[in-house]
């Protein structure tokens, strides 16, 4: 933009001004996708100490060949296991079912005051056969290393990789120690896996959490013979929960979402299966996370474009928000327009809106000015897709829509005012 | 409406003034309190800050990227020491160099304008970050390090680090992250200022070759281990699938330098990474 239209823009920014509230629509039927509060929660006046309190608006261009997607909940795919193993049982001998040849152990204690495990101490039992002073390892990484920073697992920890020589099969480790350790394992390559999905990346408190569970050997359902489940908030609060066996023959578990954590940070689900392999007991470990939000807003169902007089092309909308608590509130968006050599829906930009917003129901604009207009090579019609609400200070994802407003016509500037 | 055209009013005044080029300087994990001369060692900056019309044209910071990259004394650390760099020197020209997690910081910065009223300033006077070894979608290390952490309530953070950074790049974590409030990964909304990434493509640990010295010897010491949890193409923290997975690849290590970068080099003046990056300023 040359910079005489940016002082002529300037000029009719300071004195433009609607030259009629345009009619308000209801935002579109809500798609499959779409996230939508079916009631707000009142909750108690948080601090808005250190959250910034002026109202900020940014939009920039997107690149018209690069599409937007959604995203899909993470699926992890695990190859170890962890447990915390009592240090009698540590002295006794801690059975492993190793499935493929040099498996990583990593040993930490419970305890970080007490001291590191030196891996050379620890007896390796296969076959009926003893491998002491790393005999029966092929790596080594000591707690000093780890200290030094060679690796970056927790202080105290130390590792090692067990021989490959000694294959797969039944492994015992024993040592002596003062206390519990959490022995790791991880099997990279193995044919046993673990998968745990969410069914959704995030959840409004009081709707219904739905997991995916499958354990499989070369890609073959194993059954397991037991399952520890917890949910754990970013607080710290925890509660159990169940695996069941799913239609397909797999495993889910549902969950009714508790309420959003006081402190940043997303839920955990961590999940443990035992299963029994060629006569020996395996274990596997995956662990997944979530977020969760507390409706204390939303949109409130009506939607405007608002005509506004400037030198180029501009959209403003105006989107009512219901608000129960006061924050800090993010709307987001992104303008699609369509390509005139073929006729897709392309992106064209995005723009944001920040500002605290009080109780009540308050307009929130979104602006896509001629400083990310200008020259984009796109026509009508134009949608307004992906419109979220967002609530900044708890990092919460409030209310998604797919898509919120249609355009069909061309940008028509209003006549000047005489 | 009022925050619009202060920023338009800045993108003018930038428009007719001189450009006044600068850099900085953002490290990753860690708490740092002379990153200059612990995180990148003054050849590598002083190399790469000579590449300016005005060499003195630098910052490099020093923030606390233990936390969560919204927290006060992470990007809005960041944005304190960006904003006192650009009133003090009048820069109107930014090139931000990032390593590792840093990418992260400054990503969450240029995705999230609203969230702090001094970001739009800083995100236009953005000419480009050239990220290093970027953390964009986390590294399986950060499962490895926190996995057990959680399932044993009497554990709580007592095994694990108690680092919020840690906790957010678990690639579970960076999957909800890049999703929904970070910008620049595929089929995201890309980021308002270019994002070139430099990627690191493998380690090397054998200590009979000179190359596994530079960046310091101990600290490639290790690696075998680490890198089983990782793919065959990484710089022994991080996959190379992750480096380049926000922004644009500007290039990977050896494509430019013919020679490999672990982790820990692609923030030291090892192979000419310092004199390319002097050459692009």
């Amino acid at each position: 933009m040359s910079r005489k239209a940016l002082y002529l823009l300037l000029a009719s920014l300071l004195s433009a001004a609607p030259v009629c509230a345009h009619e308000t629509v209801a935002l579109p039927r809500p798609g499959v996708s779409d996230q939508i509060p079916t009631a707000l929660v009142r909750a108690p006046a948080r601090s808005l100490e250190g959250v910034e309190n002026q109202e900020v608006q940014f939009a920039w261009r997107l690149d018209a060949t690069q599409p937007l997607t959604q995203a899909q909940p993470y699926r992890s795919e695990s190859l170890e296991s962890w447990e915390l193993v009592s240090a009698e049982v540590l002295a006794r001998g801690h059975r492993l079912r190793i499935t493929v040849p040099g498996a990583i152990v990593r040993l930490s204690p419970a305890d970080a005051a007490r001291a590191p495990i030196d891996p050379l101490s620890v007896l390796v039992v296969k076959d009926g056969r003893s491998y002491a002073n790393g005999s029966g390892m092929s790596s080594v990484l000591g707690a000093d290393e780890v200290a030094s920073g060679v690796a970056p697992f927790p202080d105290g920890s130390s590792a090692f990789r067990l021989a490959s020589n000694l294959g797969v099969g039944e492994f015992e480790l024993r040592a002596e120690t003062s206390g519990a350790t959490l022995v790791h394992v991880y099997e990279p390559g193995s044919d046993v896996r673990l998968g745990l999905s969410a069914e959704r990346m995030s959840y409004l408190s009081g709707e219904t959490l739905r997991l995916d569970v499958d354990l499989q050997n070369a890609g073959r359902a194993m059954t397991a013979s037991s399952w520890t489940a917890n949910v754990l908030a970013p607080d710290g609060r925890r509660w159990p929960l169940s695996i069941t066996r799913a239609a397909d023959g797999g495993y889910e578990a549902q969950w009714t979402v508790a309420e959003a954590a006081s402190t940043p940070g997303l839920f955990e689900v961590e999940v443990q299966a035992r299963a029994d392999l060629d006569r020996s007991s395996l274990l596997r470990n995956a662990k997944t996370s979530f977020a969760v939000a507390l409706p204390t807003a939303r949109f409130a169902g009506g939607i405007r474009n608002m005509p506004v007089r400037m030198v180029g092309p501009v959209y403003l909308f105006e989107v009512d928000v219901e608000v129960a608590t006061r924050s800090r509130y993010q709307l987001e968006g992104s303008l699609y327009g369509t390509d005139p050599k073929s006729g897709r829906m392309v992106p064209v930009a995005t723009a944001q809106t920040a500002a605290v917003l009080e109780t009540g129901t308050t307009p929130v604009t979104l602006l896509f000015g001629p400083d990310v207009l200008e020259g984009a090579n796109v026509m009508a019609p134009w949608e307004l897709r992906d419109l979220r609400l967002m609530d900044q200070p708890s990092l919460s994802v409030i209310e998604r829509r797919e898509l919120a407003y249609v355009i069909a016509g061309e940008i028509v500037l209003p006549p000047p005012d005489r | 409406m009022l925050r619009t055209i202060f920023s338009l009013a800045a993108m003018l005044w930038l428009g007719t003034a001189a450009a006044n080029q600068g850099v900085a300087f953002v490290h990753g994990t860690g708490q740092q309190t002379n990153a200059y001369a612990d995180y990148w060692q003054a050849p590598f900056v002083d190399n790469v800050r000579a590449g300016l019309p005005n060499p003195a044209n630098f910052v490099v910071i020093n923030c606390n990227f233990e936390k969560y990259w919204w927290d006060a004394a992470a990007a809005g650390c960041l944005a304190t020491q960006l904003t006192n760099f650009i009133n003090a020197r009048g820069i109107t020209q930014l090139t931000l160099i990032t390593h590792s997690n840093g990418g992260n910081v400054v990503r969450w910065i240029l995705s999230n304008p609203t969230w702090d009223a001094r970001y739009p300033n800083i995100i236009n006077r953005v000419r480009k970050v050239i990220a290093l070894a970027p953390s964009s979608t986390g590294t399986p290390l950060a499962n490895a390090v926190m996995n057990g952490n959680v399932f044993e309530q009497s554990l709580g953070w007592l095994l694990g680090y108690k680092s919020d950074a840690v906790r957010q790049q678990q690639v579970d974590w960076m999957s909800f992250y890049n999703a929904n409030w970070l910008r620049g990964t595929s089929g995201r909304p890309a980021l308002p200022k270019p994002f070139w990434s430099v990627v690191g493509t493998d380690v090397v640990s054998a200590i009979w070759n000179p190359d596994a010295y530079c960046g310091g010897y101990t600290l490639n010491v290790g690696l075998e281990i680490t890198q089983a949890w990782l793919d065959s193409c990484s710089d022994g923290f991080l996959n190379c699938s992750s480096q380049q997975a926000a922004g644009t690849l500007w290039f990977r290590d050896t494509q430019r330098l013919g020679k490999i970068l672990s982790h820990n080099q692609s923030r030291r003046a090892c192979f000419g990474l310092d004199t390319t990056l002097r050459g692009n300023l």
